[in-house]
Protein backbone atom coordinates (compact mmCIF):
# COMPACT_ATOMS: atom_id res chain seq x y z
CA UNK A 1 0.00 0.00 0.00
CA UNK A 2 2.94 2.45 0.86
CA UNK A 3 4.44 1.00 -2.51
CA UNK A 4 1.30 2.50 -4.42
CA UNK A 5 1.68 5.92 -2.22
CA UNK A 6 4.86 6.47 -3.43
CA UNK A 7 4.11 5.79 -6.80
CA UNK A 8 1.69 8.25 -6.61
CA UNK A 9 4.47 10.83 -5.77
CA UNK A 10 6.11 10.23 -8.65
CA UNK A 11 2.14 11.84 -10.91
CA UNK A 12 2.28 14.18 -8.22
CA UNK A 13 3.49 17.14 -10.67
CA UNK A 14 1.04 16.13 -12.88
CA UNK A 15 -1.58 16.54 -10.30
CA UNK A 16 -0.75 20.41 -9.99
CA UNK A 17 -2.58 20.88 -13.43
CA UNK A 18 -5.90 20.17 -11.57
CA UNK A 19 -7.81 23.55 -11.22
CA UNK A 20 -8.84 21.96 -7.91
CA UNK A 21 -5.60 21.34 -6.77
CA UNK A 22 -4.41 24.66 -7.34
CA UNK A 23 -7.34 25.85 -5.50
CA UNK A 24 -6.25 23.66 -2.37
CA UNK A 25 -2.96 24.81 -2.56
CA UNK A 26 -3.83 28.16 -2.65
CA UNK A 27 -6.33 28.14 0.11
CA UNK A 28 -4.02 26.15 2.53
CA UNK A 29 -1.56 28.62 2.13
CA UNK A 30 -3.93 31.52 2.83
CA UNK A 31 -5.01 28.92 6.16
CA UNK A 32 -1.13 28.70 6.92
CA UNK A 33 -0.65 32.18 6.70
CA UNK A 34 -3.92 33.13 8.92
CA UNK A 35 -2.84 30.29 11.77
CA UNK A 36 0.49 31.93 11.59
CA UNK A 37 -0.39 35.01 12.48
CA UNK A 38 -2.89 34.39 14.88
CA UNK A 39 -1.12 31.51 16.78
CA UNK A 40 1.28 33.43 19.16
CA UNK A 41 -1.52 35.42 20.90
CA UNK A 42 -4.18 31.92 20.96
CA UNK A 43 -0.83 30.12 22.67
CA UNK A 44 0.52 33.48 24.85
CA UNK A 45 -3.24 34.28 25.99
CA UNK A 46 -3.84 30.53 27.00
CA UNK A 47 -7.00 30.05 24.22
CA UNK A 48 -5.74 27.02 22.35
CA UNK A 49 -9.32 25.93 23.30
CA UNK A 50 -10.66 29.39 21.38
CA UNK A 51 -10.67 27.67 18.29
CA UNK A 52 -12.32 23.94 19.16
CA UNK A 53 -14.92 26.37 21.24
CA UNK A 54 -15.64 27.93 18.24
CA UNK A 55 -15.97 25.00 15.85
CA UNK A 56 -18.72 23.69 17.66
CA UNK A 57 -20.58 27.04 18.53
CA UNK A 58 -20.67 27.54 14.44
CA UNK A 59 -22.47 23.99 14.65
CA UNK A 60 -26.33 25.35 15.05
CA UNK A 61 -25.35 28.41 12.91
CA UNK A 62 -24.30 25.54 9.91
CA UNK A 63 -27.81 23.97 10.47
CA UNK A 64 -29.72 27.40 10.86
CA UNK A 65 -27.62 28.56 7.59
CA UNK A 66 -28.61 25.08 5.59
CA UNK A 67 -32.13 25.84 5.85
CA UNK A 68 -32.01 29.08 5.58
CA UNK A 69 -30.46 28.79 1.87
CA UNK A 70 -33.54 26.45 1.29
CA UNK A 71 -36.38 28.89 2.62
CA UNK A 72 -34.75 32.32 1.43
CA UNK A 73 -32.89 30.99 -1.87
CA UNK A 74 -29.40 32.82 -0.89
CA UNK A 75 -26.44 30.72 -1.99
CA UNK A 76 -25.36 27.83 0.42
CA UNK A 77 -22.09 29.31 0.91
CA UNK A 78 -23.21 32.57 2.08
CA UNK A 79 -26.29 31.95 4.38
CA UNK A 80 -23.69 29.10 6.38
CA UNK A 81 -21.27 32.03 6.90
CA UNK A 82 -24.31 34.37 8.23
CA UNK A 83 -25.45 31.46 10.55
CA UNK A 84 -21.76 30.06 11.64
CA UNK A 85 -21.47 33.69 12.74
CA UNK A 86 -24.04 34.56 14.43
CA UNK A 87 -23.79 31.60 16.75
CA UNK A 88 -20.22 31.89 16.69
CA UNK A 89 -20.46 35.53 17.97
CA UNK A 90 -23.45 34.44 20.43
CA UNK A 91 -21.43 31.33 21.84
CA UNK A 92 -18.63 33.20 22.72
CA UNK A 93 -20.18 36.08 24.56
CA UNK A 94 -22.25 33.53 26.48
CA UNK A 95 -18.80 31.94 27.05
CA UNK A 96 -17.39 35.05 28.50
CA UNK A 97 -21.21 36.04 30.63
CA UNK A 98 -20.86 32.19 32.46
CA UNK A 99 -17.25 32.73 33.45
CA UNK A 100 -17.66 36.20 34.66
CA UNK A 101 -21.26 35.51 36.33
CA UNK A 102 -20.90 32.27 37.80
CA UNK A 103 -16.98 32.80 38.51
CA UNK A 104 -15.93 29.50 36.80
CA UNK A 105 -12.60 28.32 35.03
CA UNK A 106 -12.40 29.76 31.43
CA UNK A 107 -12.09 26.31 30.02
CA UNK A 108 -15.42 25.17 31.99
CA UNK A 109 -17.40 27.90 30.76
CA UNK A 110 -16.15 26.69 26.85
CA UNK A 111 -16.73 23.15 27.41
CA UNK A 112 -20.26 23.98 29.04
CA UNK A 113 -21.59 26.28 25.96
CA UNK A 114 -19.97 24.38 23.23
CA UNK A 115 -21.22 21.42 24.16
CA UNK A 116 -24.81 22.50 24.68
CA UNK A 117 -24.24 24.67 21.27
CA UNK A 118 -23.41 21.37 19.42
CA UNK A 119 -25.57 19.13 21.08
CA UNK A 120 -28.70 21.65 20.09
CA UNK A 121 -27.35 21.41 16.35
CA UNK A 122 -27.48 17.57 16.33
CA UNK A 123 -30.60 17.58 17.59
CA UNK A 124 -32.20 20.06 14.90
CA UNK A 125 -30.27 17.67 11.95
CA UNK A 126 -31.68 14.45 13.80
CA UNK A 127 -35.21 15.88 13.94
CA UNK A 128 -35.41 17.02 10.15
CA UNK A 129 -35.82 13.79 7.95
CA UNK A 130 -33.73 14.20 4.38
CA UNK A 131 -31.42 16.86 5.62
CA UNK A 132 -27.52 15.88 4.27
CA UNK A 133 -25.32 18.25 6.24
CA UNK A 134 -22.25 16.45 5.46
CA UNK A 135 -20.86 16.53 9.46
CA UNK A 136 -17.40 15.25 8.61
CA UNK A 137 -16.75 17.84 6.43
CA UNK A 138 -17.85 20.21 8.98
CA UNK A 139 -15.36 18.82 11.43
CA UNK A 140 -12.34 17.98 9.22
CA UNK A 141 -13.03 20.05 6.33
CA UNK A 142 -12.46 19.05 2.24
CA UNK A 143 -9.68 21.47 0.46
CA UNK A 144 -10.58 19.42 -2.77
CA UNK A 145 -13.94 21.34 -2.98
CA UNK A 146 -13.35 24.77 -2.31
CA UNK A 147 -14.58 27.39 -4.66
CA UNK A 148 -13.71 31.00 -5.81
CA UNK A 149 -15.44 32.41 -3.41
CA UNK A 150 -14.71 30.36 -0.44
CA UNK A 151 -10.85 31.34 -1.22
CA UNK A 152 -12.15 34.89 -1.05
CA UNK A 153 -13.35 35.07 2.09
CA UNK A 154 -10.76 33.13 3.48
CA UNK A 155 -8.38 35.98 2.11
CA UNK A 156 -10.18 38.81 3.34
CA UNK A 157 -9.95 37.53 7.02
CA UNK A 158 -6.18 36.78 6.32
CA UNK A 159 -6.15 40.73 5.16
CA UNK A 160 -7.53 41.58 8.59
CA UNK A 161 -5.66 39.40 10.71
CA UNK A 162 -2.56 40.45 8.77
CA UNK A 163 -3.35 44.29 8.71
CA UNK A 164 -4.68 44.57 12.44
CA UNK A 165 -1.14 42.75 13.90
CA UNK A 166 0.71 44.85 11.19
CA UNK A 167 -1.10 48.39 12.29
CA UNK A 168 -1.13 47.47 16.61
CA UNK A 169 2.18 45.39 16.79
CA UNK A 170 3.29 47.39 19.98
CA UNK A 171 0.00 47.39 21.73
CA UNK A 172 -0.19 43.98 20.94
CA UNK A 173 2.68 42.63 22.63
CA UNK A 174 2.05 45.17 25.57
CA UNK A 175 -1.03 43.68 25.92
CA UNK A 176 -0.08 40.00 25.98
CA UNK A 177 2.76 40.46 28.11
CA UNK A 178 0.81 42.59 30.82
CA UNK A 179 -2.37 44.00 29.86
CA UNK A 180 -2.90 46.05 33.06
CA UNK A 181 -0.07 48.14 32.98
CA UNK A 182 -0.70 48.50 28.86
CA UNK A 183 -3.95 49.60 29.67
CA UNK A 184 -2.85 52.21 32.27
CA UNK A 185 0.18 53.77 29.78
CA UNK A 186 -2.62 54.11 26.77
CA UNK A 187 -1.93 51.01 24.34
CA UNK A 188 -5.08 50.35 22.70
CA UNK A 189 -5.86 47.44 24.76
CA UNK A 190 -9.90 47.34 25.04
CA UNK A 191 -9.40 47.84 21.40
CA UNK A 192 -7.47 44.66 20.92
CA UNK A 193 -9.70 42.39 23.56
CA UNK A 194 -12.83 43.51 21.60
CA UNK A 195 -10.86 42.65 17.80
CA UNK A 196 -9.41 39.25 19.13
CA UNK A 197 -12.37 37.36 19.44
CA UNK A 198 -13.76 38.75 16.40
CA UNK A 199 -10.26 37.79 14.40
CA UNK A 200 -10.75 34.43 15.72
CA UNK A 201 -14.10 33.90 14.71
CA UNK A 202 -13.10 35.23 11.09
CA UNK A 203 -10.46 32.90 10.75
CA UNK A 204 -12.61 29.61 12.30
CA UNK A 205 -15.27 30.19 9.67
CA UNK A 206 -12.96 30.55 6.67
CA UNK A 207 -11.21 28.00 7.51
CA UNK A 208 -13.79 25.37 8.46
CA UNK A 209 -14.39 24.45 4.92
CA UNK A 210 -10.98 23.99 3.97
CA UNK A 211 -9.27 21.76 6.78
CA UNK A 212 -12.25 22.21 9.39
CA UNK A 213 -13.12 23.35 12.50
CA UNK A 214 -10.91 21.08 14.62
CA UNK A 215 -8.22 21.16 12.31
CA UNK A 216 -8.38 25.01 12.50
CA UNK A 217 -8.20 24.89 16.26
CA UNK A 218 -4.86 22.66 15.99
CA UNK A 219 -3.54 24.99 13.44
CA UNK A 220 -3.92 28.19 15.33
CA UNK A 221 -2.02 26.46 18.53
CA UNK A 222 1.04 24.25 17.09
CA UNK A 223 3.59 26.87 15.44
CA UNK A 224 3.83 28.85 18.92
CA UNK A 225 3.81 25.94 20.70
CA UNK A 226 6.94 24.30 18.28
CA UNK A 227 8.49 27.59 18.53
CA UNK A 228 7.63 29.94 21.18
CA UNK A 229 7.44 33.39 19.51
CA UNK A 230 9.20 37.00 21.21
CA UNK A 231 6.10 39.19 19.61
CA UNK A 232 2.29 38.97 18.47
CA UNK A 233 3.80 39.13 15.18
CA UNK A 234 6.77 36.28 14.11
CA UNK A 235 8.06 35.64 11.48
CA UNK A 236 8.89 32.44 12.38
CA UNK A 237 5.93 30.98 13.69
CA UNK A 238 3.89 32.21 10.57
CA UNK A 239 7.09 30.26 8.27
CA UNK A 240 6.56 27.52 10.57
CA UNK A 241 2.95 27.42 9.93
CA UNK A 242 3.35 27.91 5.82
CA UNK A 243 5.39 25.10 5.57
CA UNK A 244 3.56 22.78 7.49
CA UNK A 245 0.72 23.58 5.31
CA UNK A 246 2.32 23.08 2.26
CA UNK A 247 3.85 20.09 3.47
CA UNK A 248 0.75 18.42 4.99
CA UNK A 249 -1.07 19.43 1.70
CA UNK A 250 1.69 17.39 -0.15
CA UNK A 251 1.99 14.42 1.90
CA UNK A 252 -1.97 13.99 2.04
CA UNK A 253 -2.18 14.34 -2.05
CA UNK A 254 0.61 11.87 -2.18
CA UNK A 255 -0.40 9.49 0.50
CA UNK A 256 -4.47 10.03 0.00
CA UNK A 257 -5.22 11.33 3.40
CA UNK A 258 -7.25 14.24 4.69
CA UNK A 259 -5.20 17.56 4.25
CA UNK A 260 -6.24 19.23 7.67
CA UNK A 261 -5.38 15.86 9.47
CA UNK A 262 -2.06 15.25 7.90
CA UNK A 263 -0.75 18.74 8.43
CA UNK A 264 -1.88 18.49 12.53
CA UNK A 265 -0.37 15.01 12.22
CA UNK A 266 2.53 16.46 10.93
CA UNK A 267 2.77 19.18 13.74
CA UNK A 268 2.32 16.96 16.57
CA UNK A 269 5.04 14.62 15.45
CA UNK A 270 7.20 18.08 15.78
CA UNK A 271 6.21 19.26 18.81
CA UNK A 272 6.82 14.87 19.97
CA UNK A 273 10.54 15.49 18.34
CA UNK A 274 10.63 18.65 20.59
CA UNK A 275 9.70 17.70 23.67
CA UNK A 276 11.61 14.22 23.59
CA UNK A 277 14.87 17.19 22.33
CA UNK A 278 13.89 19.51 25.39
CA UNK A 279 13.96 16.27 27.81
CA UNK A 280 17.42 14.86 26.54
CA UNK A 281 18.57 17.91 26.95
CA UNK A 282 17.39 18.59 30.10
CA UNK A 283 18.42 15.58 31.21
CA UNK A 284 22.16 15.92 30.26
CA UNK A 285 22.61 19.25 32.22
CA UNK A 286 21.28 17.18 35.37
CA UNK A 287 23.99 14.51 34.65
CA UNK A 288 26.77 17.09 33.97
CA UNK A 289 25.94 18.67 37.56
CA UNK A 290 25.77 15.22 38.97
CA UNK A 291 29.32 14.43 37.49
CA UNK A 292 30.89 17.99 38.94
CA UNK A 293 29.42 18.22 42.12
CA UNK B 1 -2.12 66.48 39.95
CA UNK B 2 -5.36 65.43 42.16
CA UNK B 3 -6.59 62.06 43.05
CA UNK B 4 -9.87 62.18 45.40
CA UNK B 5 -11.67 60.14 45.94
CA UNK B 6 -15.34 60.12 48.40
CA UNK B 7 -16.86 57.11 50.49
CA UNK B 8 -14.84 54.91 49.09
CA UNK B 9 -15.48 51.06 49.74
CA UNK B 10 -13.26 48.65 47.74
CA UNK B 11 -13.83 44.64 46.84
CA UNK B 12 -14.61 42.30 44.29
CA UNK B 13 -17.77 42.39 42.64
CA UNK B 14 -20.12 39.77 43.83
CA UNK B 15 -18.33 39.69 47.18
CA UNK B 16 -18.72 41.49 50.42
CA UNK B 17 -16.55 44.87 50.92
CA UNK B 18 -13.02 45.17 52.35
CA UNK B 19 -13.50 48.72 54.03
CA UNK B 20 -15.80 51.02 55.33
CA UNK B 21 -16.31 54.19 54.04
CA UNK B 22 -13.40 56.57 53.72
CA UNK B 23 -12.34 59.80 51.47
CA UNK B 24 -9.28 61.85 50.72
CA UNK B 25 -6.79 63.22 48.07
CA UNK B 26 -3.09 62.52 47.03
CA UNK B 27 -1.62 65.81 45.28
CA UNK B 28 1.44 66.43 46.40
CA UNK B 29 4.94 64.33 45.52
CA UNK B 30 5.73 61.73 48.49
CA UNK B 31 6.33 57.99 49.55
CA UNK B 32 2.54 56.81 51.23
CA UNK B 33 2.40 53.07 52.51
CA UNK B 34 -0.78 51.33 51.94
CA UNK B 35 -0.18 48.68 55.25
CA UNK B 36 -2.17 45.99 56.71
CA UNK B 37 -2.43 42.54 57.28
CA UNK B 38 -2.99 39.99 54.46
CA UNK B 39 -6.11 39.73 52.61
CA UNK B 40 -7.73 43.21 54.36
CA UNK B 41 -7.78 44.89 50.83
CA UNK B 42 -4.62 46.68 49.89
CA UNK B 43 -4.04 45.71 46.75
CA UNK B 44 -7.72 46.13 45.81
CA UNK B 45 -7.77 49.71 46.95
CA UNK B 46 -4.58 50.38 44.75
CA UNK B 47 -6.16 48.96 41.84
CA UNK B 48 -9.06 51.11 42.43
CA UNK B 49 -6.94 54.13 42.76
CA UNK B 50 -5.66 53.19 39.33
CA UNK B 51 -9.34 52.60 37.92
CA UNK B 52 -8.51 48.98 37.10
CA UNK B 53 -10.97 47.85 39.47
CA UNK B 54 -14.30 49.61 40.10
CA UNK B 55 -15.28 50.42 43.65
CA UNK B 56 -17.76 48.92 45.54
CA UNK B 57 -19.19 52.02 46.33
CA UNK B 58 -17.71 55.58 46.24
CA UNK B 59 -15.86 57.18 43.50
CA UNK B 60 -12.84 58.30 42.84
CA UNK B 61 -11.27 60.75 40.12
CA UNK B 62 -8.00 62.25 38.91
CA UNK B 63 -8.04 65.71 38.58
CA UNK B 64 -12.29 65.66 39.04
CA UNK B 65 -12.50 63.26 36.07
CA UNK B 66 -13.62 59.55 36.91
CA UNK B 67 -10.08 58.03 37.22
CA UNK B 68 -8.89 56.03 34.15
CA UNK B 69 -6.16 55.14 31.71
CA UNK B 70 -4.71 58.64 30.52
CA UNK B 71 -0.84 58.42 28.29
CA UNK B 72 2.34 59.00 31.66
CA UNK B 73 -0.23 60.01 33.95
CA UNK B 74 -0.47 56.67 36.42
CA UNK B 75 1.84 53.88 35.99
CA UNK B 76 1.72 50.75 37.86
CA UNK B 77 4.55 48.54 39.23
CA UNK B 78 2.55 44.74 39.90
CA UNK B 79 3.36 42.23 41.78
CA UNK B 80 6.07 39.77 39.09
CA UNK B 81 3.70 36.82 38.61
CA UNK B 82 1.16 39.47 37.16
CA UNK B 83 3.44 39.47 33.68
CA UNK B 84 2.47 36.05 31.30
CA UNK B 85 4.77 33.48 31.99
CA UNK B 86 4.43 31.96 28.63
CA UNK B 87 5.80 35.31 26.61
CA UNK B 88 9.43 34.79 25.94
CA UNK B 89 9.76 38.83 26.00
CA UNK B 90 13.15 40.23 25.52
CA UNK B 91 14.25 42.54 28.75
CA UNK B 92 15.10 45.31 26.83
CA UNK B 93 11.76 44.95 24.95
CA UNK B 94 9.54 45.12 27.97
CA UNK B 95 11.30 47.76 29.66
CA UNK B 96 10.46 49.72 26.41
CA UNK B 97 7.28 49.24 26.78
CA UNK B 98 7.23 51.88 29.37
CA UNK B 99 6.70 54.62 26.73
CA UNK B 100 3.57 53.52 26.02
CA UNK B 101 2.15 54.28 22.39
CA UNK B 102 4.35 57.07 21.68
CA UNK B 103 7.76 56.50 22.42
CA UNK B 104 10.72 59.28 21.63
CA UNK B 105 12.37 58.82 18.24
CA UNK B 106 14.06 55.49 18.00
CA UNK B 107 17.54 56.28 18.93
CA UNK B 108 16.94 58.43 21.93
CA UNK B 109 14.07 55.85 23.20
CA UNK B 110 17.01 53.17 22.62
CA UNK B 111 19.57 55.55 24.79
CA UNK B 112 17.06 55.88 27.49
CA UNK B 113 16.10 52.34 27.48
CA UNK B 114 19.97 51.09 27.95
CA UNK B 115 20.35 54.15 30.42
CA UNK B 116 17.32 52.52 32.54
CA UNK B 117 19.21 48.86 31.99
CA UNK B 118 22.22 49.80 33.37
CA UNK B 119 20.85 51.99 36.41
CA UNK B 120 19.07 48.95 37.52
CA UNK B 121 21.78 45.95 36.64
CA UNK B 122 20.20 45.02 34.27
CA UNK B 123 22.15 45.56 30.80
CA UNK B 124 24.09 42.28 30.57
CA UNK B 125 21.02 40.63 30.46
CA UNK B 126 18.96 42.62 28.15
CA UNK B 127 18.71 39.86 25.47
CA UNK B 128 17.50 37.24 28.27
CA UNK B 129 13.84 36.58 28.49
CA UNK B 130 12.24 38.48 31.36
CA UNK B 131 10.91 34.91 33.02
CA UNK B 132 14.77 33.21 33.04
CA UNK B 133 15.03 36.41 35.88
CA UNK B 134 15.41 36.03 39.52
CA UNK B 135 12.25 37.57 41.40
CA UNK B 136 14.55 40.33 42.48
CA UNK B 137 15.62 40.85 38.45
CA UNK B 138 12.15 40.85 37.33
CA UNK B 139 11.23 43.52 40.24
CA UNK B 140 13.93 45.79 39.18
CA UNK B 141 12.51 45.16 35.27
CA UNK B 142 9.14 46.00 35.97
CA UNK B 143 10.53 49.58 38.26
CA UNK B 144 12.63 50.26 35.46
CA UNK B 145 9.46 50.38 32.46
CA UNK B 146 7.17 52.09 35.04
CA UNK B 147 9.57 54.88 35.34
CA UNK B 148 10.13 55.12 32.02
CA UNK B 149 7.10 56.13 31.63
CA UNK B 150 7.27 59.20 33.00
CA UNK B 151 4.30 59.37 35.61
CA UNK B 152 2.58 61.80 37.93
CA UNK B 153 1.88 59.26 40.06
CA UNK B 154 3.15 55.77 40.45
CA UNK B 155 1.85 52.70 42.04
CA UNK B 156 3.85 49.57 43.57
CA UNK B 157 2.73 46.17 44.64
CA UNK B 158 4.67 44.75 47.20
CA UNK B 159 8.28 45.93 45.33
CA UNK B 160 10.45 45.14 47.74
CA UNK B 161 9.56 41.55 48.86
CA UNK B 162 11.67 40.05 46.29
CA UNK B 163 14.72 42.27 46.72
CA UNK B 164 17.96 41.99 48.41
CA UNK B 165 18.79 44.68 50.96
CA UNK B 166 20.94 46.55 48.75
CA UNK B 167 18.44 46.60 45.71
CA UNK B 168 15.71 47.72 48.18
CA UNK B 169 17.53 50.90 50.10
CA UNK B 170 18.00 51.68 45.59
CA UNK B 171 14.73 51.51 45.21
CA UNK B 172 13.85 53.54 48.26
CA UNK B 173 16.24 56.49 47.30
CA UNK B 174 15.43 56.10 43.29
CA UNK B 175 11.44 56.74 45.03
CA UNK B 176 12.41 59.26 47.42
CA UNK B 177 13.84 61.50 44.50
CA UNK B 178 10.96 61.02 42.25
CA UNK B 179 8.53 62.03 45.13
CA UNK B 180 10.63 65.27 46.47
CA UNK B 181 12.39 66.19 43.37
CA UNK B 182 10.00 65.79 40.64
CA UNK B 183 7.43 66.09 42.99
CA UNK B 184 5.50 62.93 42.25
CA UNK B 185 3.28 61.07 44.45
CA UNK B 186 4.50 57.51 44.77
CA UNK B 187 2.02 54.72 46.63
CA UNK B 188 3.05 51.46 47.89
CA UNK B 189 1.64 48.50 49.16
CA UNK B 190 4.18 46.50 51.48
CA UNK B 191 4.85 44.58 54.38
CA UNK B 192 8.63 45.80 54.62
CA UNK B 193 8.50 49.16 55.43
CA UNK B 194 10.39 48.55 58.99
CA UNK B 195 13.36 49.87 57.64
CA UNK B 196 12.47 52.77 55.54
CA UNK B 197 10.19 54.55 57.94
CA UNK B 198 12.31 57.44 57.78
CA UNK B 199 10.98 57.68 53.58
CA UNK B 200 7.09 57.24 53.98
CA UNK B 201 5.15 60.81 54.14
CA UNK B 202 2.40 59.14 55.11
CA UNK B 203 0.65 55.76 55.79
CA UNK B 204 -2.63 54.49 55.10
CA UNK B 205 -3.25 51.87 57.92
CA UNK B 206 -6.48 48.60 57.38
CA UNK B 207 -7.20 47.99 61.30
CA UNK B 208 -10.00 45.61 62.15
CA UNK B 209 -11.51 46.06 65.73
CA UNK B 210 -12.08 42.77 67.73
CA UNK B 211 -15.78 42.76 66.87
CA UNK B 212 -16.27 44.05 63.49
CA UNK B 213 -15.61 42.02 60.20
CA UNK B 214 -14.16 44.89 57.76
CA UNK B 215 -10.94 47.08 58.31
CA UNK B 216 -11.29 50.54 58.84
CA UNK B 217 -8.46 52.58 56.75
CA UNK B 218 -7.32 55.01 59.04
CA UNK B 219 -4.79 57.81 57.62
CA UNK B 220 -1.35 58.56 59.36
CA UNK B 221 0.84 61.49 58.55
CA UNK B 222 4.27 61.86 58.99
CA UNK B 223 4.08 65.27 58.29
CA UNK B 224 0.27 67.38 57.08
CA UNK B 225 1.03 68.72 54.09
CA UNK B 226 0.52 65.08 51.54
CA UNK B 227 -3.16 64.51 51.68
CA UNK B 228 -5.95 65.50 53.11
CA UNK B 229 -8.83 63.90 55.12
CA UNK B 230 -12.13 64.91 55.72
Amino acid sequence: MLQDSLIDLTTLAAFWDADFARMALLCTLLVGLMCGLLSPTIVLKQRAYTGDTLAHLVFPGIVAGYFMSLGFELPLWASLIIGASVTGLLGSVLVEKLERILSLPPDSAAVVTLTGFFASGVVAVSKVRGTRIDLERFLFGDVLTLSVSEAVLIAVALGCVALTLGLLRRDWDAWLSDGEFALLVGFRVRLIERLFPILVTAAVLTGLFAVGGLMMSALMALPAVILPPKSALSWRTVVLSVSLALLGLIFAFALDWPVGSTIVLLGFILVLIKAIVVSLRHRAVVQKIQRVS
Amino acid sequence: MSLSWENLVVGYAGREALNRPFSGTLEDGGIYAIVGPNGCGKSTLLKTWLGLMQPHSGMVSLNGQPVGPREGVLTYVPQTHKVNRYFQISIFDFVMQGFGRRPPERSDALQQVREALVQWELSADADQSFHLLSGGQKTRALVARAILSKPKMIFLDEPLANLDQCCQEKLMNTLHVLAHRQNICVVMVDHHFEAYEKFLSAKFVFERSHNEEICSIRYEPKDDTCCRTP
